[in-house]
């Protein structure tokens, strides 16, 4: 059985002008163990999967489906149920490291909550464990840091304390909302290669959020690229960047300034182009008809692929014999 | 044919509070930065946040005063410029910002906002040219010219970045300073406008500086890049030199910490100490 399981998962988001699809019948499972990215641009809903997941979405946001996690349904529970698993089996990890700490209250306190509250510990050995904690997710000073509030620590070390907090009740499974966007390169390596020690003491599942496929290359198993609230590709690591078929993937590793190009057509191109995706990322009220790719398709706009289904029919996520799972039409009539 | 410096930084220093009073400590922002830009050149300035990269574009676009040191523009130096010479040099010098939202005015509508540099540093043009350069900058910056009366918070992030560099761009200016342009933008979008910035500095002919703290990118974009490193230039390179053969220390640091888009070299890199 997967750790979680989510089910044909929608949400939609009520406003004045119309109705917001913001995640449009998703299933996905994760495995015990697992490390699984998220990748998608800004408006993909790959944060609203998780947001309803933990019971987070805002009044005006509904979501159908079914999540199962450890066989329990979670999906639109009472707080009070909720409340036992959020932050306990389930830890958070968000963007902004600043936002998510409480800028009232020193650290410790803040971690310590969390185990009085899910582990009822006395206040003595919760400060014990969290400064053991904050040890292992390698801040120094953990004793004096125990005191600080926030604003004294850099932007690395407060996610490192965001980090901390997840990790106190040892949950199964992490969600890290681009845990690393608000931060330096040179530490989102170190907060990478934290995440990797993690799971390989903890044996934790891990979701990481992103819209930076390099920088979940080296840490997971599985890749889910989202697009206009739907899944298009899905494969291992390898398939995804080796082997990636959905054109909005390949278009999507084109454009990382970061893939190594060498090939002679490289030196031909003028300094300075990168291969860039055409035209905007879709409306979220007015979505495109079909494949919601397809206006920004390269196959399509160049006339080399054009197909009818493109246009009027929503392509579904198709399993090929290699495990990779593609949703376009292109793809589906070749394989 | 010797190249022409448009712009020299010599010895800029620049330091925050001075006096040391209270809890606060003296803040060496930038500690005897120089360096020269050619004319059509780009010049990358990497280094982590707080290095002072952003102070550095203050200075160079005199909105933060420098402790000592000179800046100087065609070999004039631009601190002891008349009132009127520095509007002149206003014309000269724009500036893309970060947040591409937050460096509009929300209360104006986007032809406003373009119009804007015009109605302030050329009082003399009618406002039929106006209107006619608000619509052709709109074009070439790949907007629909009737969205024009729409405001900021109607377009998505990549949008606004055009709305900010069409408002640069519209006195043609001879250095564009672009303070991280992309880092706030979507993957996609991103080479979007990098492209954009690019087909501009050809068509124009005019020198850029990028800040930036992605190498990927500024390997991309720039001929030189300059490595700044707590307020210090630690090196200056031409851009393929720096990434092949880094000398300084901390430019490897700062190297290594780029992902990599191949998962074998990804993995082994994340494995390394």
């Amino acid at each position: 059985m997967s750790l979680l399981s989510i089910k044909n998962l929608s949400v939609t988001f009520s406003t004045d002008e119309a109705q917001i699809n913001a995640v449009r019948g998703i299933s996905l499972d994760i495995q015990a163990g697992e490390i699984l990215a998220i990748v998608g641009e800004s408006g993909a809903g790959k944060s609203q999967v998780f947001h309803a997941l933990m019971g987070l979405l805002p009044a005006n946001g509904q979501a159908q489906g079914e999540i199962e996690f450890n066989g329990l349904s979670i999906l639109n529970r009472p707080p009070n149920v909720l409340n036992k698993i959020r932050g306990k089996d389930i830890g958070m990890i968000f963007q902004d490291p600043m936002t998510a700490l409480n800028p009232y209250m020193r650290i410790g306190r803040q971690l310590t909550e969390v185990l009085e509250i899910h582990q009822q510990m006395i206040r003595k050995v919760a400060t014990k464990i969290a400064i053991e904690i904050l040890k292992k997710v390698h801040i120094k000073q953990a004793e004096e840091r125990f005191n600080s509030y926030p604003h004294e620590l850099s932007g690395g070390m407060r996610q490192r304390v965001v980090i901390a907090m997840a990790l106190l009740c040892q949950p199964q499974l992490i969600i890290a909302d681009e845990p690393t966007t608000a931060l330096d390169v040179t530490v989102q390596t170190e907060i990478i290669r934290l995440l990797k020690e993690i799971h390989e003491i903890q044996k934790t599942s891990i979701v990481l959020i992103t819209h930076d496929l390099p920088l979940v290359a080296g840490l997971c198993d599985r890749i889910v690229v989202m697009y206009a609230g739907r899944i298009v590709e899905m494969g291992t690591v390898d398939d995804i960047f080796y082997r990636a078929k959905h054109p909005y993937t390949q278009a999507l590793l084109m454009a990382s300034p970061r893939t190594l190009k060498t090939t002679s057509t490289e030196k031909n191109q003028k300094k300075g182009r990168l291969s860039a995706i055409d035209g905007q990322p879709p409306d979220p009220l007015d979505l495109p008809k079909g494949c919601a790719f397809h206006p920004r398709c390269s196959f399509v706009r160049s006339g080399e692929y054009v197909n009818k289904q493109c246009l009027n029919e929503i392509p579904e996520l198709k399993q090929y014999n290699s495990g990779q799972q593609i949703a376009c039409f292109k793809e589906h009539k070749n394989g | 044919m010797a190249k022409k410096a448009l712009l020299s930084v010599e010895n800029i220093s620049v330091v925050f509070n001075k006096n040391g009073k209270g809890k606060n400590k003296q803040v060496n922002a930038l500690n005897d930065v120089s360096f020269t830009l050619n004319q059509n050149e780009v010049l990358g300035i990497v280094g982590e946040s707080g290095c002072g990269k952003s102070t550095l574009a203050r200075t160079i676009l005199q909105l933060q005063p420098a402790s000592s040191g000179t800046v100087k523009w065609k070999d004039q130096n631009i601190n002891s410029f008349s009132k009127t010479q520095q509007k002149e040099l206003r014309k000269k010098i724009q500036l893309i910002f970060q947040d591409p939202l937050d460096a509009l005015n929300p209360r104006m509508t986007v032809a406003q906002i373009i119009a804007e540099p015009l109605r302030n540093l050329m009082p003399d043009l009618s406002s039929e040219t106006i209107q006619k350069k608000v619509q052709a900058s709109l074009f070439s910056m790949g907007l629909q010219v009737d969205q024009q009366n729409r405001y900021p918070h109607e377009f998505s992030g990549g949008q606004c970045q055009r709305i900010g560099i069409a408002r640069a761009m519209m006195l043609k200016p001879e250095l564009l300073v672009c303070d991280e342009p992309v880092s706030a933008l979507d993957v996609s979008i991103q080479a979007q406008i990098i492209n954009l910035l690019m087909d501009l500095k050809e068509q124009t002919g005019m020198s850029m500086i990028f800040i930036s703290h992605d190498l990927s990118i500024v390997r991309h974009v720039c001929d030189r890049v300059l490595v700044l490193y707590k307020g210090k230039v630690v090196e200056v390179a031409e851009a393929e030199t720096l990434y092949t053969n880094p000398q300084h220390a901390y430019t490897k640091t700062l190297l290594n910490a780029v992902p990599l888009s191949d998962p074998e070299l990804e993995r082994m890199r994340i494995a390394g100490s």
